[in-house]
């Protein structure tokens, strides 16, 4: 990294360092997070009403869970625990973290807006998209993963309009020293911490997940299976830790129903939007009803096997020998690739 | 990927459509105690598939029920039926009314306070409801349902003693719903005629709560199943032991807290 880039990455890196000792203290003690903090006072009123009528559209036409978990993947609404059998089901596959706004969603808006007005190499339109991803991600709830995916996705942008290719793994960590410099109580969130992990994950684990299954052929399931078993490298033992589980068939069902989030977002996200403006027949819900369906049917089919999860509650002296471990194996990897 | 998205839907859509369950293929009643964790949601159809849901449990769950009875393109209840407003019998129902079209909707007015029975009150205005006393009897295909409780004109403090406890009859199959009605109120309630003096099917009153055990009531009633509708590991301690204990020395009992959803077919 040039010197240019290395003085801003070394001052985030000493005022976000300042900013966690202040508040937080040498042990962290201190620390506080407060859920939607970034809400209060940011439109919160239009924000809300417009979720408020985004539920009733989806109630209206979609059974729950469907509703729910549409209203999750679009707008990050979590109504889950209203439906506590079907929470449990996806606690138990391991399929918890897709009810969430994701990097996904900011990368689809932010694709769709420049599909819209024009080619992102254009600082005008990509301040524009900016602007818009920013809007969604308030819209989503400024939900850590949020924060964090349109960070990235800020700075991956802006770095292409530069002409600088940035490694993902310095642009993530850069991307958490900024939310630490905004809030550091983000370090007791734990959909900060899953999100971070399970990022970091796929940054270290993909290209050997990728090489361990170069036998398997072509395929979205392919490309899902490695996500979801270089995800779970660094996810499971925190949720192992926190909450004292182990999903063994986890990879597989992420695998078998991961494609159906982004089909159900896109087209999801367009009916709801199209609700807004005229009456669509119901029928027409279909479209985003099937994939919805297909993903709680393979859920609950796992959840109902004994072997699906196990109680397993990591120590925390082994919890820190198996991250000190495997990240170690991961950077000392990638080193070796690059 | 996006040439096989036709073939999923498709799939999706013959399975769905075509995925057999008693009400498409079989000429019997069946009478569903949903497993809705702590609550109650019972969901009867009969054999042209009218539906018949009393109580909603809490939280959403029971929409997945009624959304796996219905067809793709509609969900219709020709009757739902709310005992009493506590939450963990009315959220699910004012969700159902979110989502689905009803023929009719039997509940009493009451008074209470609460946020979500408020919302409920407001979702009535464009329904089509009656309120119903003892005596008062209703026809769904065939099958006979005869209010037991309460009184036209009976007031309580305690919600639960205000429950609607119903009679079902078909085909010489006898099913009593007693919503929360506790010992106090059972104790007045007349047990009615059932076919060759046997009630096949008590649903136990307040999740098998001892106050809801009335040792006279029960002997007189003499179920052949006692259906208990309760969470896992709920806080409130349902069911007793003590009414499990005197359940279980006169019929075979059945909890939604061990077995899920439990089914109750005639004929069977």
């Amino acid at each position: 990294m040039k010197i240019i880039w290395q003085v801003p990455f070394l001052l985030v890196i000493l005022f976000a360092g300042a900013r966690v000792y202040t508040s937080c203290g040498i042990r962290l003690d201190r620390c506080v997070y407060e859920d939607n903090s970034f809400l209060k006072g940011w439109g919160s009123d239009f924000f809300g009403d417009f979720r408020t009528k985004a539920t009733k559209i989806a109630r209206k036409y979609l059974p729950s869970p469907h509703s729910e978990l549409l209203l999750g993947i679009t707008l990050g609404m979590n109504d889950l625990k209203k439906i506590p059998t079907f929470n449990d089901v996806l606690r138990g596959v391991g399929t918890i973290h897709v009810v969430v706004v994701s990097g996904y969603n900011i990368s689809l808006v932010f694709s769709l807006i420049v599909a819209l007005i024009g080619s992102q190499y254009q600082f005008k339109n990509l301040a524009i998209a900016q602007i818009v991803t920013f809007f969604y991600a308030l819209l989503s709830g400024f939900e850590p993963p949020v924060i964090r995916a349109w960070i990235m996705g800020s700075i991956i942008a802006w770095g292409k309009y530069y002409g600088r290719g940035l490694g993902a793994l310095k642009v993530l960590i850069f991307s958490v020293l900024v939310m630490l410099l905004i809030n550091p109580g983000f370090l007791l969130s734990l959909s900060f911490q899953l999100s971070f992990l399970a990022t970091l994950s796929l940054v270290l684990y993909s290209d050997l997940f990728t090489s361990l299954l170069r036998f398997l052929p072509e395929s979205t399931l392919k490309t899902d299976l490695i996500a979801t078993l270089s995800a779970q490298v660094l996810v499971w033992p925190l949720i192992s830790h926190v909450f004292g589980t182990v999903s063994v068939v986890s990879p597989l069902v992420n695998a078998l129903t991961l494609w159906t989030i982004p089909l159900s977002t896109i087209v999801g996200g367009a009916l709801l939007l199209g609700s807004f403006v005229i009456s669509l027949p119901r029928v027409v819900w279909y479209l985003v009803y099937a994939p919805l369906d297909i993903f709680v049917l393979i859920c609950e089919f796992f959840s109902k096997s004994s072997y699906a999860v196990f109680d397993l509650k990591i120590s925390t002296p082994l919890f820190g020998l198996y991250y000190v471990l495997v990240l170690g194996c991961g950077f000392f990897c990638r080193k070796k690739q690059v | 990927m996006k040439k096989i998205l036709p073939v999923i839907y498709g799939l999706h859509f013959i399975l769905k459509f075509l995925v057999p369950n008693h009400a498409l293929v079989s000429n019997e009643l069946i009478v569903e105690v949903l497993d809705v964790g702590q609550g109650d949601a019972i969901l009867v159809t009969t054999p042209s598939r009218a539906h018949i849901l009393i109580d909603g449990g809490e939280g959403f769950d029971v929409d997945r029920y009624v959304d796996n009875k219905m067809p793709l393109w509609t969900c219709y209840l020709d009757v739902v039926i709310l005992t009493h407003p506590h939450s963990d019998h009315l959220s699910g129902l004012s969700r159902i009314l979110d989502h689905c079209e009803v023929g009719l909707i039997l509940a009493n007015d009451v008074s209470y306070d609460s946020a979500l029975y408020a919302y409920w009150q407001n979702q009535l205005v464009t329904q089509n409801i009656l309120s119903v006393f003892v005596g008062d009897t209703f026809v769904v295909d065939g099958v006979i349902f005869m209010v037991l409780w309460p009184p036209e004109g009976f007031t309580d403090e305690n919600v639960n003693n205000l429950s609607v406890v119903l009679h079902m009859y078909y085909d010489g199959f006898d099913a009593l719903f007693t919503g929360d009605a506790e010992k106090e109120v059972l104790g007045s309630v007349d047990a009615p005629d059932f076919t060759a003096g046997i009630l096949e099917l008590y649903k136990v009153s307040h999740h098998g709560a001892v106050n809801g055990l009335h040792g006279r009531f029960l002997n007189d009633i003499k179920p052949v199943y006692s259906a208990i509708s309760v969470g896992k590991d709920n806080t409130f301690g349902h069911p007793s032991a003590e009414t499990v204990e005197f359940l279980e020395g006169m019929s075979a009992v059945y909890r939604t807290d061990l077995l899920g959803t439990l089914e109750f077919v005639t004929g069977n």
